[in-house]
């Protein structure tokens, strides 16, 4: 995969984690926390591994290079 | 009990402080100042948490959650936008700040516009910004001993306790001794997070969904953002995270963090590790909607309080002495990064800088260390007279140090920044947070103030530096700066 790629990688969850917030605004309750909780504490979970992801393609590149 | 654990804990934090003098190298500013460029995975992660996990994320997200409900979820969710976006750009200020010496992020903006008077009017404006934060630190520190002794340590005495234990091992051994207390800071930290932020919950209402659904029916929309006050929308939400998330590393001793980092794979692997800690911030949230059904009725800055509140009515003396401990080192730990910071910034930056271009690192090592003592003092004397509350606080800062964004992250990637447009785009940004603060109008258009001064300050930068001409030559200051 391009380097590319590994650069708008760690976008994806900043832009998705934003764009979600008028759909989880809501009074209401998704699993134990408020729906906008809720949507927060799944992207806190997920988003690090876009960021790994773009990582281990760096690293990839770095060891191409060598 | 409490009381035993929390002056044993403070007094192995002084003495860990005073012990890593060992791994300084005397009279080297580096050394003192970044840890000489020298911290591995482990030591740069506890430093950067530090950052998630002070004083202020331990009583202002639980108040900010009983005063505000879902308007202070950003707290739970800035930190990774900050680490995915700190991922494409922090290796990269490494990397200019290591080719180039540079050990303050005044050192970057001198270094980036070619000037030592920007670099000394940013370091100024930088220890500007980092006074309220030591501020709200000791505040923290003194509310939380002394509600944890239920007053046998009394808040100014605590603070005063504080003022002490940091200024001498800062003084004596710098960068180090914050590193390596940040690992017991880290340590009871999280045991206090944990124990607070299970307990208490399940020991009231017997789970955490109980506890929404009660402030769901009790507080209709306090856990929604349709409109319930004007931080209740969903466009202030998501302003405030872009906001907040872009201001993260823009606190001068988050720079200084960064440079402390032994290498670039270093700063990489901690963006990818060090949002999971993240998901622990939920916790004091929780507590925060708790005692907003078991203590309701406390109003304005006393909100602040109502974690510890609960924790001594609810947790045995010994558990109350290990959260006590815990809130203690996260207010230490940020305290000793930006008293170094400020003390850094203010006799190299602005000192040297501005006034005596000739004096030599040993001297300025030498003010810096008196200067520690001068800005531990104000921030003390500040907090001791005006105390104010903390989320407020904290907001403010981070609102100021937005404004710095174009420069560092432009500054980084686009050769062709221009210094004037720059410059008059941060000072008009500046000026607009200013007149929010002033006149309390911390929401412009639906929009959180810091996101819309950014706003105002990107299109001045850009378009100043579309429009003014490049510089010609690329000279010392750009290598290292993309295209």
């Amino acid at each position: 995969m391009s380097k590319k790629v590994a650069g708008v990688l760690p976008l994806v969850p900043v832009v998705l984690l934003i764009a979600g917030v008028p759909v989880f605004s809501g009074d209401y309750r998704i699993g134990p926390l408020p729906a906008i909780g809720s949507w927060f504490l799944f992207w806190v979970l997920v988003g690090p591994f876009f960021v790994l992801a773009a990582d281990l393609i760096n690293r990839r590149h770095e060891g191409d290079e060598l | 009990m409490a009381v035993a654990i929390i002056v044993i804990t403070l007094a192995l934090a002084g003495l860990i402080g005073i012990m890593s003098r060992r791994r300084a190298v005397a009279g080297d500013l580096t050394s003192w100042s970044i840890g000489g460029r020298s911290f591995g995975t482990v030591l740069f992660w506890v430093l950067a948490a530090g950052e998630i996990y002070s004083t202020a994320t331990f009583l202002g997200a639980s108040g900010g959650a009983y005063s505000i409900g879902a308007a202070a979820m950003w707290t739970t969710a800035y930190g990774t936008i900050a680490m995915c976006l700190g991922y494409l750009y922090l290796p990269r200020l490494w990397r200019y700040a290591s080719n180039h010496g540079l050990m303050t992020q005044a050192d970057y903006f001198a270094h980036r516009f070619g000037s030592r008077w920007i670099g000394a009017a940013f370091g100024v404006v930088g220890v500007a910004f980092m006074i309220p934060y030591i501020e709200i630190q000791l505040l923290g520190f003194g509310q939380i001993i002394e509600v944890t002794t239920k007053g046998a340590l009394p808040r100014e005495t605590s603070m005063l306790v504080a003022f002490a234990v940091v200024a001498v091992f800062v003084f004596l051994s710098g960068m180090h001794a914050t590193a390596l207390v940040s690992i017991l800071k880290d340590i009871l930290m999280v045991a206090a997070i944990v124990i607070v932020g299970v307990w208490i919950p399940i020991h009231y209402f017997g789970s955490y969904a109980h506890v929404v659904d009660k402030v769901q029916q009790t507080h209709p929309g306090l856990l929604s953002l349709t409109g319930l006050t004007p931080q209740h929308t969903p466009l202030w939400m998501m302003t405030t995270l872009i906001g907040s998330g872009l201001a993260f590393f823009m606190f001068p001793h988050s720079t200084a963090a960064i440079f402390s980092a032994k290498s670039e794979k270093t700063v990489r692997r901690n963006m990818v590790f060090l949002p999971f800690y993240g998901v622990l911030l939920f916790l004091p949230v929780m507590v925060g909607l708790t005692a907003l059904l078991a203590i309701p009725g406390i109003q304005g800055p006393a909100s602040n309080g109502v974690l510890l509140n609960l924790t001594v009515q609810t947790l045995p003396s010994w558990l109350v002495g290990i959260v006590g401990a815990g809130g203690a080192l996260a207010a230490i730990v940020p305290v000793s990064l930006l008293v170094l910071q400020s003390a850094t910034q203010l006799s190299k930056n602005v000192f040297r800088d501005a006034f005596a271009p000739n004096a030599s690192d040993h001297t300025v090592l030498r003010i810096s260390r008196v200067m520690v003592l001068v800005v531990m003092g104000v921030s003390l004397g500040i907090a001791l007279s005006a105390p104010t509350l903390l989320v407020n606080l904290l907001q403010i800062g981070q609102t100021g140090v937005t404004q710095f964004v174009p420069a560092v992250l432009l500054g980084l990637f686009w050769k062709r920044l221009n210094t004037t447009a720059t410059i008059v785009g941060a000072a008009v940004g500046l000026g607009l947070v200013a007149w929010s603060v002033l006149s309390v109008t911390p929401i412009v258009l639906g929009l959180n103030i810091g996101f819309a001064a950014l706003a105002v300050n990107l299109t001045i930068t850009v378009v100043g530096s579309l429009v003014l001409p490049a510089r010609a030559a690329t000279p010392a200051h750009l290598e290292g700066v993309a295209a």
